[in-house]
């Protein structure tokens, strides 16, 4: 298989979630738009890996680190999303307003 | 397939970090909850120390400083992943050293807490779980580990932020963090992931190799793509402008101690990313310093100018805190430059990281013992607007005035730290800090950036300013005029007494200030890479 | 000798910032002790300064004494450099002497919160001192910044009713002009490799190229000339005067106001000779301008500080002029200048201070007139403070500004003599300008029928009892005797400063390098 074929999946993958990251309100969506984005660049590694044939597999050792890292990030994400459910009632994104710059418009 | 051999010496400091924690989190489930606040932070605080203890002790010791290396084969030099080098060891020196200072501050909070909102392991536990990351940043070589640490510095903080239990802010604030943290660790990683295809290493050394070769891969428009989204991930966490735009929100929401740990020993772990990729990475891409260095003055500009309109006392720490990373990056813009004193920038940098860390904690530990226990009180002071917005309660440039008549040695050294920050005498050190950034500027010509410099400390010491002037202020008629809705709004200042562990620490760091600024080789003398001019 | 110099009141500093608060009298007493052993050590500095080459200063450009060199900040080659000549000197001890007569004023006014202020006053030496003996770039300027917050605080705590904003428009001024100065001092670093003054000094701009040293002197030219103050860069100085309390105002002008000419003195002439030799004229220019300026703007002032504040500017023009003609007359007449503003501008605001605690206003309006016939000794030595001031032959204003006009009428060569000549003409008038003020001044307030003013209540109304104290007379006194003499006796200073100046004039400045 040519490298293209995993990049550009890959590169689809990363748009995909990039669109997903700036457009969607609710904060559960945003996560799963950024799940995606790491998983898009876990296959771009490997791809890379398997091309170069690299001797220490450096490229899937990287892939396994950010499989565990997004696992992390999403399971406290996901908590937090909890805690501001269980306080504000809203997941939607626009409405938290809390911390914004003082005497700035919305 | 031979088993790569392990160093355990050089990871002496992370070993005695993990086995705090370790014994932190034993520690919480068998001790009563009264013991428990003050245990384990102060626990957690020694570890620390003994953490940079056993840094300082292994830099310049005998042995090898690298861990986890590569066979040496095929003639290529040994690789190591972690290396506790000269640079690694100041370092995490001063990382470790601004973790223990949080922390204690963090135990002044937790015994001030007396229903127990706060959960006091946790709370130590993922401060100690960040304080790791930042010393494996610190030491790393290899592109691999400088992302685990980067994420175990940062994942644990979305914790730390979101502790503010019974307010509002908390959980906001978090989840600011976590999606722009997220988000940025994508993009680094999709950079990280296209100079790996580009080069077919992820050690430092060897990318550096690759990319200088003439005629190959550097050249190509994929490697500086790669480095921009490499370097964007990295400012992001130290807060360069226009990657900055989650740390005020954050400071904000965050409690003190963690704001305090998020801009000393979070942003110093930025800069160790920096400084260990920046060399390697600007070879293949000239352009690498020109972002820098434009970064850094839009960071210091806009950081200052914004700071100058603020009203709440953390929200202006955190937007000082940008304009100071302005100042931070400007030695590495000139590290990534082709002048021959490139490397003493990385010097300079270092050097003024050892005092903005000094200025800060102490900045914010005057702050946390100002706003006293208002922190852990359980909700209801959030007031809210005819629209519905809640007014963030918190201490305000307002609610300090005249701090110095009931508090004159708590006024006496916030007023020190915020002259350090803005580098005026006679917080010396602070000085020192903006003249070596500013030499460093001038020997690596990049002489505007030094123009710049002055020019924004003079921006920034009119709200630097302001703030030490109405500690000093001369109350009386003042005060009576403010409305009453006004006084609960703006946050009232609690009892006489500052906790006494705080007062020891400010008294701590403000000491160190004062004694390193009329001795500045103690600190700045003890950064490595700085050398004088022409050697 | 000179670490116990600088040492005495920056120990006494820290020792008063700790000082229990609500303690009146011995704050006041321990500052007195302080400010005296720093002008009995200053003093024992003058033998000293003879050297063990008996003296012999030609030949180099900077020849100090009492040195003092240590490493400090040794990564960045910043060494702890100080020494003292005869350049220095004389300002050392107006700074000691000012700041003990300072302390004694604590007894005629007393300022509440006594240990702050008088740690404050202390800080302020410090930074003074360390401008006058450093021998090293970053130290020149840590100390010169040092003079900043205390002066801030000064000004904004113990001062007047309009005193944050003219303490704020102060300290953003001078800092905007520290900054321009921090940037001409890097650069010359970064154009030679060292920061240390005698090593730049013996070199006398050799290495450094002509656009280098026109932009390193720009920029130190901005930063003294704020500090100076030279005109049009100088109006952060009369609200800083209205607003600041008398001693405040006393080391304002007495010792702040030296550190900027010291500065050019020191560091930029010597240092960048070529620079200086093309920006001379401007600075000429400048200075004689603020000198016809400001005696214009004295004469229309209605209130004392801000008339003094003034012809604060005014002097300062003729310290400038000098220093612009590169000769050693000029420079000469610069420091002597320098060292009368000092002392006749301290005397004067000390004056208007004991003014101002009677009749609780500095407006003449309100002031009336005949203040000789109603308290005879004030009106005397206010009198005297003023008829110095506008340089009447024989006290010490007039050394000064005559040997800077005669300097202007013979600059050195390479520089425009017509136009120096021209400026010399119009710097005279101003010296006539400036006698019309003062004279204006005493017809208003001091000689004349007795009329009491409107809105003022003197105790006692024209009894002796609202005369001068013996405290007050304790601090007029010396400046009094001091002024007389220099007047007299101009070699005092001049024996000292000759022999350094024509070091500088001859190694650096003359051009034949």
């Amino acid at each position: 298989m040519h490298l293209l074929y995993p990049l550009i999946v890959s590169a689809g993958l990363f748009s995909i979630g990039v669109y997903g990251l700036l457009a969607r309100r609710n904060v559960v969506l945003v996560l799963m738009s950024v799940e995606l984005m790491l998983a898009a660049v876990s296959l771009n590694l490997v791809a890379f890996d398997v091309w170069l044939a690299d001797v220490l597999r450096s490229g899937q050792v990287l892939a396994l680190m950010v499989i565990a890292i997004a696992a992390a990030e999403v399971g406290l994400g996901l908590a937090i999303v909890l805690q501001l459910f269980r306080q504000r009632a809203t997941s939607a994104i626009d409405d938290l307003d809390t911390l914004i710059e003082p005497d700035s418009q919305r | 397939m031979t088993v790569q051999s392990i160093t355990w010496a050089p990871l002496a400091p992370v070993l005695v970090l993990v086995a705090g924690l370790v014994f932190v989190l034993l520690a919480d489930l068998m001790l009563p909850l009264g013991v428990r606040r003050m245990v384990l932070p102060a626990v957690s605080a020694v570890t620390c120390l003994g953490a940079a203890g056993s840094a300082a002790w292994l830099r310049g010791g005998p042995g090898p400083p690298g861990t986890f290396c590569s066979s040496p084969g095929s003639g290529s030099a040994s690789r190591c992943a972690y290396v506790l080098g000269d640079t690694a060891g100041f370092l995490t020196v001063v990382l470790c050293l601004a973790a223990a200072a949080v922390l204690v501050l963090a135990l002044a909070q937790l015994r001030a807490d007396v229903e127990g909102v706060t959960p006091a392991g946790e709370y130590c536990l993922v401060l100690l779980a960040a304080t790791i990351g930042a010393v494996i940043v610190a030491g790393s070589r290899d592109l691999i580990t400088l992302v685990v640490g980067l994420e175990t510095l940062t994942v644990p903080l979305y914790a730390a932020v979101a502790f503010r239990r019974g307010s509002n802010a908390g959980p906001e604030a978090a989840l600011t963090l976590l999606v722009v943290s997220v988000t940025s660790t994508a993009l680094m990683l999709l950079g990280i992931g296209f100079l790996y295809g580009l080069t077919g290493t992820m050690h430092v050394d060897a990318l550096a190799e690759v990319l200088t070769a003439g005629g190959g891969v550097g050249d190509l428009a994929l490697a500086d793509v790669a480095v921009v989204l490499l370097l964007a991930g990295l400012a992001f966490k130290v807060g360069a402008v226009p990657f900055h735009v989650w740390a005020p929100s954050t400071y904000q929401g965050a409690p003190i101690p963690v704001a305090a740990y998020l801009s000393s020993v979070s942003k110093a772990g930025g800069i160790a990313g920096l400084i260990v990729v920046l060399p390697a990475v600007s070879a293949g891409s000239p352009a690498a310093a020109t972002w820098i260095a434009l970064l850094a003055a839009v960071s210091m500009t806009v950081g200052n100018l914004v700071a100058m309109r603020q009203r709440h006392l953390v929200r202006l720490l955190a937007w000082s805190g940008i304009a100071q990373t302005g100042y931070l990056l400007v030695g590495l813009a000139v590290l990534s430059g082709r002048s021959d004193q490139a490397l003493s920038g990385a010097g300079a940098t270092l050097a003024y990281l050892a005092v903005y860390v000094l200025m800060t904690v102490g900045a914010f530990a005057c702050v946390a013992a100002i706003n006293g226990t208002s922190d852990t009180v359980a909700t209801s002071d959030t007031a809210t607007t005819d629209t519905g917005r809640a007014v963030s309660e918190g201490p305000s440039v307002e609610s300090v005035r005249g701090l110095a008549t009931e508090h004159p040695r708590i006024a006496a050294a916030f007023a020190l730290f915020l002259i350090g920050l803005a580098g005026l005498p006679p917080a010396l050190l602070g000085l020192f800090g903006k003249v070596v950034v500013v030499r460093a500027a001038f020997t690596g010509d990049a002489g505007w950036l030094g123009i710049l410099v002055a020019l924004n400390t003079v921006l920034a010491f009119v709200y630097y300013l302001r703030v030490a002037a109405a500690l000093f202020a001369r109350t009386g008629a003042a005060k009576e005029s403010a409305s009453p809705l006004a006084t609960t709004l703006v946050g009232a200042r609690p009892g006489r007494s500052v906790p006494a562990a705080m007062g020891v620490l400010v008294a701590a760091l403000a000491l160190a200030a004062l004694v390193a600024g009329f001795w500045p080789d103690l600190i700045i003398g003890a950064a490595p890479l700085l050398s004088p001019f022409g050697e | 000798m000179s670490l116990v110099v600088l040492g005495l009141p920056l120990l006494g500093c820290l020792v008063l910032a700790l000082w229990p608060p609500g303690a009146d009298l011995s704050p006041r007493i321990f500052g007195t002790v302080i400010a005296a052993a720093t002008l009995l050590a200053a003093l024992f500095m003058l033998p000293g300064l003879r050297g063990d080459d008996g003296g012999a200063d030609t030949g180099r450009a900077l020849n100090p004494r009492h040195e003092v060199d240590l490493p400090w900040l040794s990564v960045i080659d910043v060494r702890l450099h100080l020494g003292v000549d005869g350049i220095s000197l004389p300002l050392i001890l107006l700074t000691a002497l000012l700041t003990l007569l300072g302390m004694v004023h604590n007894w005629v006014e007393r300022p509440d919160r006594p240990a702050l202020f008088c740690s404050l006053v202390l800080l302020l030496e410090v930074g003074a001192l360390g401008t006058f003996m450093a021998l090293d770039l970053v130290l020149f300027f840590a100390a010169f910044e040092v003079v900043l917050i205390p002066m801030y605080f000064l000004i904004s705590r113990w001062g007047g009713p309009g005193a944050a904003a003219a303490a704020l428009k102060f300290a953003v001024y001078t800092l905007a002009g520290s900054a321009a100065l921090l940037i001409g001092l890097v650069f010359i670093y970064a154009s030679t490799g060292s920061f240390d003054l005698v090593e730049l000094s013996e070199r006398g701009g050799a290495g450094i190229s002509t656009a280098v040293q026109l932009a390193a002197f720009g920029a130190l030219f901005v930063g003294f000339a704020v500090k100076s103050p030279l005109w049009p860069l100088h109006t952060w100085l009369p609200p800083a005067h209205t607003e600041a309390p008398t001693v405040g105002s006393v080391l304002l002008a007495g010792v702040q106001l030296k550190m900027g000419t010291y500065g050019l003195v020191r560091i930029a002439l010597p240092v960048l000779p070529e620079g200086a030799r093309a920006l001379a004229p401007i600075l000429a220019v400048l200075a004689v301008t603020g000198i016809v300026v400001a005696a214009l703007a004295c004469y229309t002032q209605n209130e004392l500080k801000r008339l003094i504040a003034y012809s604060s500017v005014g002097h300062m023009g003729f310290v400038l002029l000098g220093v612009s003609t590169l000769t050693t007359v000029g420079i000469n007449a610069a420091l002597l200048a320098n060292v009368a503003h000092g002392l006749i501008t301290g005397l004067l605001f000390f004056l208007v201070g004991a003014v101002k605690s009677r009749f609780h206003t500095g407006e003449l309006d309100e002031l009336g007139s005949g203040l000789w016939a109603r308290l005879p000794r004030l009106g005397f030595v206010l009198v005297f403070a003023c008829v110095a001031s506008l340089g009447l032959p024989g006290l010490a204003g007039f050394w000064g500004e005559a040997m800077a006009v005669y300097a202007a009428l013979h600059p050195a060569v390479g520089l425009p003599g017509p136009l120096f000549g021209v400026l010399a003409v119009v710097a005279a008038a101003g010296a006539v300008l400036t006698a019309v003020y003062f004279l204006r001044l005493l017809r208003r307030l001091v000689v004349g029928p007795v009329v009491v003013g409107a809105g003022h209540r003197v105790q006692g109304a024209g009894s002796r009892t609202a005369d001068i104290w013996v405290t007050e007379r304790v601090v007029h006194v010396p400046l009094l005797l001091l002024t007389l003499a220099l007047g007299l006796y101009p070699a005092v200073v001049l024996g000292l400063t000759e022999g350094p100046v024509a070091g500088l004039v001859e190694a650096v400045l003359a051009p034949s390098r």
